[in-house]
């Protein structure tokens, strides 16, 4: 009779743990899957008991979900420096030894944003490659229009320019 | 109805939906190839590099997770030094290749699921996350909190060798029909953070502020063209950008996302349509690798939760039954403990059911009718296979022959036909079949034995 009981209770044990683990990940998992539409809905106490990813790997996701319209322009960038001898390259991400993602998302970000902290950053990893120093750093868009004709290219524009040369500031 | 009745009656809705006895099998398989990926994964992807190289990384700043901070508490430091993250990294992939094989599992793959979170959180502690490995994360933890080594493992395979050591005999088993009430809530929870992960994502697309609760807006084409264009100048995808190019066909794959994630909840409700959902789920994600490099790969791994693997097999081996392939007849030698432990070992991966394990001390007299040429002494010498051609192979050559027939074991037939081993093979055999113990037979004077009706 005893050993029917041991035989009994950690399956009983078992189901409680397992059941209470279903209901946590998977109230977790629902929670920040529906809270990220909770914030653009009236809800703003949803909005304040945390921001993404504090529950990772809780997530929502809302990848690639906001809507564009006709028109809208894919900006392509490119990255121009300048050196001493008045000579141009484009540089690219293999040039400050990132990924192209890092590149894109990094750099070209922080020229954007005019990070001068992070661009410095930058410049110095590039500068650690043994390439020849650059004097000016120049970032170009160059625009791609979504159409109902098709994908239209655009005339180029700088967005910003950057002088690195301390004798030239 | 009562307060009490009802909570009794939801209950026993709630046990029979996650505690219905399911196959360990199915566990067994996903557990297999979900951590084979994510070792996979740490090997190949440059994972330990990537992690040492974070903190060099110009541009970025230190800005810890909360579940990394919490993983993080019992060390003296803030961010963890190299040689500490190097540590980690190694107790991952040995605890995932323990939990591979099934050798402690349940112990081996929570050290497994701690370590990928330790180190993944780490990565995501300098300002930016991605999505495809959250899921697998949650699923190696889910995993390890199940009887997911219960079967296919060392763990089970020495827990079966010595029981038939210590009977001193050998009965033929399946493995496929072990089930337990606790092996299918596991895969059936990740099935449902599949569902809620794709709903989320279909929420989001159809959710517009401003435009009623749903709005088909996303699948105008423009916005797929806008995400084509720009993942495909971002990670250089030139397919990416043609695609982006042609706005039928993006307002098609537009509709056909959406659908997909939507309704990928109805696998649970109808589970025939796995067959459907999965290949479509596996297009969906390697073609928005080849065309956005979003890798999601991991998906592809955690669709394993869907398969029901042990009813696959199951058809399989009918199917082969059916069509008149008759299973081949090993005759042992069932006083040798080493025959015992040999046929443990090829009826634990013989999932089709290929093979008819005959004991020499109850099958010989139909043996020795049927093939008056082979003497018992011969027999447990070495082992003969009948083959359902009706040819007779012995020893080596019969081992060869039998692993033909037992497609997990596929990968030694490399080993098995090498050079030179038509000699070597028999003669390794013979040594070792030479040398081996044999128990003596039971009599009424000598032990006790239970009286069975033998077929």
């Amino acid at each position: 009779m005893k050993s029917t009981a041991q035989k009994t209770n950690p399956g009983t044990v078992t189901r409680v743990a397992a059941s209470l683990a279903i209901l946590s990940i998977l109230s977790l998992q629902a929670f920040t899957a529906i809270f990220y539409r909770a914030c653009s809905l009236p809800i703003p106490f949803l909005c304040r008991l945390s921001k993404e990813p504090d529950l990772y790997p809780f997530l929502n996701y809302a990848m690639y979900s906001d809507i564009h319209s006709e028109g809208v322009s894919v900006n392509q960038h490119t990255l121009i420096a300048t050196f001493k001898d008045g000579t141009e390259k484009q540089l690219g991400a293999e040039d400050f030894a990132l990924s192209l993602y890092q590149f894109n998302t990094g750099i070209v970000v922080a020229i954007q944003n005019d990070d001068r902290l992070k661009v410095k950053q930058y410049i110095e990893a590039y500068n650690q490659t043994g390439e020849q120093p650059f004097v000016a750093l120049r970032l170009e868009t160059h625009p791609w229009k979504i159409t109902q004709n098709g994908v239209l290219e655009e005339t180029h524009q700088i967005v910003t320019s950057i002088a690195t040369d301390p004798d030239r500031k | 109805m009562s307060v009490g009745n009802q909570l009794s009656g939801s209950l026993k809705i709630w046990n029979s939906y996650w505690f219905y006895p399911a196959p360990l099998f199915n566990l067994a398989i996903c557990r297999i190839i979900i951590v084979g990926f994510q070792l996979g994964y740490l090997f190949w992807a440059s994972y330990l590099p990537n992690v040492l190289a974070q903190a060099d990384i110009a541009g970025l700043t230190y800005s810890p997770l909360p579940i990394f901070r919490v993983l993080n508490a019992p060390f003296p430091w803030d961010a963890p030094p190299s040689f500490f993250l190097t540590t980690i990294f190694l107790v991952t992939t040995v605890s995932g290749l323990l939990s591979l094989i099934g050798l402690r599992t349940n112990f081996s793959l929570l050290i497994f699921a701690i370590g990928n979170l330790y180190l993944q959180t780490y990565l995501y502690s300098f300002g930016k996350f991605h999505h495809p490995q959250a899921l697998m994360l949650i699923s190696l933890f889910v995993l390890a909190l199940s009887p997911v080594g219960r079967v296919l493992s060392i763990d089970d395979l020495s827990r079966r060798l010595k029981r038939n050591k210590q009977r001193r005999s050998f009965h033929p088993f399946n493995i496929l029909q072990d089930a337990s009430a606790t092996a299918r809530w596991p895969l059936l929870l990740i099935q449902w953070l599949f569902a809620i992960t794709y709903f989320s994502a279909a929420l989001n697309k159809l959710s517009v502020d401003g435009a009623g609760l749903f709005s088909a807006e996303w699948m105008n084409g423009y916005t797929l063209q806008y995400y084509l264009i720009s993942d495909g100048l971002l990670w250089g995808s030139d397919l990416g950008i043609w695609l982006g190019h042609q706005h039928l066909l993006v307002v098609v794959f537009s509709w056909v996302a959406i659908l997909f994630e939507a309704t990928l909840f109805l696998t649970l409700i109808f589970p025939k349509l796995v067959w459907i959902y999965i290949p479509m789920g596996a297009m969906f994600h390697i073609g928005i690798y080849v065309v956005q490099r979003a890798p999601f790969f991991q998906y592809l791994a955690l669709y394993a939760v869907f398969i029901p693997w042990t009813a696959a097999v199951k058809a399989i081996s009918n199917r082969l039954s059916s069509s008149g392939n008759r299973q081949a007849e090993i005759f042992y030698d069932g006083l040798c403990p080493l025959c015992i432990r040999a046929m443990t070992l090829l009826c634990y991966f013989d999932w089709f059911q290929r093979l008819a394990y005959r004991d020499l001390e109850v099958y010989w007299p139909r043996l020795s009718a049927q093939y008056p040429t082979i003497t018992l002494e011969d027999c447990q010498a070495e082992m003969h296979l009948l083959q359902p051609d009706g040819t007779v192979k012995k020893g080596f050559f019969a081992v060869r022959e039998i692993i033909g027939y037992i497609p997990p074991l596929w990968p030694l037939m490399a080993v098995m036909y090498l050079p030179g081993t038509r000699f070597i093979g028999p003669k390794n055999y013979s040594f070792v079949a030479s040398n081996r113990q044999r128990y003596q037979r039971c009599t009424f004077d000598e032990c006790s034995v239970e009286f069975t009706d033998k077929p």
